[in-house]
């Protein structure tokens, strides 16, 4: 190797950074040209002292406080973190036993939804409607000929010349009144006679 | 759960603690707005809390940290963007023509001596760090403080290792010549800041 060859290689001789091979010869180089020799000497010198003007100055305690404080705040978050995300899963059996609040609080509003119904949604609404709606025509059609035909029969059971003595009475489950609604949804309350009967 | 995390928090603050001078040193240095380097220094550090998960024992924890130490600094330095006005342009033969002069500085008396170096010059070393680009500052820096390899070098800044050299050697070159500036008559020295 030549001056200019070696002298490039300063900076990685000095910095023990070339292999033994290039540093031997290097050396041997060194031994013989006292003019590079002198120049590697004063790059080591201020490769020497510049690192010891750049590490000048004394660390900050209180910056290195806080920032160990700081870390130490962020392993607590970690650490939160962490507990929140690994916290171990219940027995299966412990839920048999104690369902939890979740449950009772169903079975609470399971049985609230049955009531409202059983009181409130089968029997109100049934009341209400039949006395809000009146029948349709052809229930009412119905009705009066179901009348028109007691009538004729109780008519007929009640002609003069009838063997009464010998024919039952015919009794009327309600023999006394008859509860009808007329088209108000009002309830009347009439003797169940033939004559009273509405046709 | 709680001993795991707090034991994770002492072992990182034990691989720390030994390297604390330096990094502050290093991020001083480095950054252009020294009192901005606290700050750099603390998200750092806080950063590598945060990704030691990843760290492996076999790595360099000093490697690693001046890594994330650089990157943060990189970051605010770009923010200020500040690195081409202060730079001390210099073309690749002026610094090849220099060589001679430089290292002849000491025959010249242009060598600084330790104590100018480590008291006087002070702020004419800050001011010659600036004549450098950001990666030659990093690179002379984590050598010079970090005490870094080459090949760590060329990892934490993320550039091959025959840029390292090259940066190493127009760095050293560069603060020579900006600290030996002043002693230079204008007839034995072909710098001119621009």
């Amino acid at each position: 190797m030549n001056c200019h060859e070696i002298q490039s290689l300063a900076g990685p001789y000095l910095d023990s950074e070339l292999d033994a091979k290039t540093s031997l010869a290097i050396q041997q180089h060194l031994t013989a040209c006292p003019a590079c020799a002198r120049r590697f000497a004063a790059e080591q010198e201020f490769a020497t002292r510049l690192t010891t003007a750049l590490r000048r100055g004394e660390p900050t305690p209180e910056l290195w406080r806080g920032i160990e404080e700081r870390v130490r705040t962020a392993a607590a978050r970690k650490n939160a973190a962490r507990a929140g995300r690994e916290q171990p899963a219940e027995p299966w059996w412990r839920a048999w036993l104690w369902p939890g609040p979740r449950f009772y609080a169903g079975v609470a509003a399971l049985w609230v939804v049955m009531l409202a119904v059983h009181f409130g949604y089968l029997r109100e609404p049934a009341q209400v409607q039949a006395a809000s709606n009146p029948p349709s025509p052809v229930v009412q059609s119905a009705l009066a000929q179901q009348r028109r035909e007691l009538a004729e029969m109780l008519g007929s059971v009640s002609a003069p010349g009838a063997a009464s003595a010998t024919q039952p009475k015919l009794v009327s489950p309600r023999s006394e009144l008859r509860q009808l609604h007329d088209q108000t949804g009002q309830t009347t309350w009439l003797p169940a006679t033939p004559e009273s009967l509405p046709v | 759960m709680h001993t795991t995390t707090t034991t994770e928090a002492d072992r990182f603050l034990a691989l720390l603690e030994p390297i604390e001078r330096d990094l502050e040193r290093y991020s001083r240095r480095l950054i252009w707005e020294p009192q901005e380097a606290p700050d750099a220094l603390q998200n750092a550090v806080l950063r590598a809390f945060a990704a030691f998960d990843r760290y492996h024992e076999d790595a360099s924890f000093r490697a690693w940290m001046f890594r994330i130490l650089t990157n943060e600094v990189f970051a605010l330095n770009r923010k200020h963007a500040r690195i081409a006005r202060h730079e001390f342009q210099l073309e690749p033969e002026e610094l090849e023509g220099l060589v001679g002069t430089a290292l002849d500085g000491e025959e010249g008396g242009a060598m600084p001596t330790p104590e100018a170096l480590a008291e006087r010059m002070e702020p004419e070393l800050a001011a010659a760090l600036r004549t450098l680009t950001d990666a030659e500052r990093a690179v002379l820096l984590l050598r010079a403080l970090g005490d870094l390899r080459y090949r760590e070098i060329a990892v934490s800044l993320d550039m091959p290792l025959g840029s390292v050299m090259g940066h190493l050697a127009r760095a050293r070159l560069k603060t020579r010549l900006a600290l030996a500036r002043h002693q230079i008559t204008p007839t034995s020295s072909k710098v001119s800041p621009s």
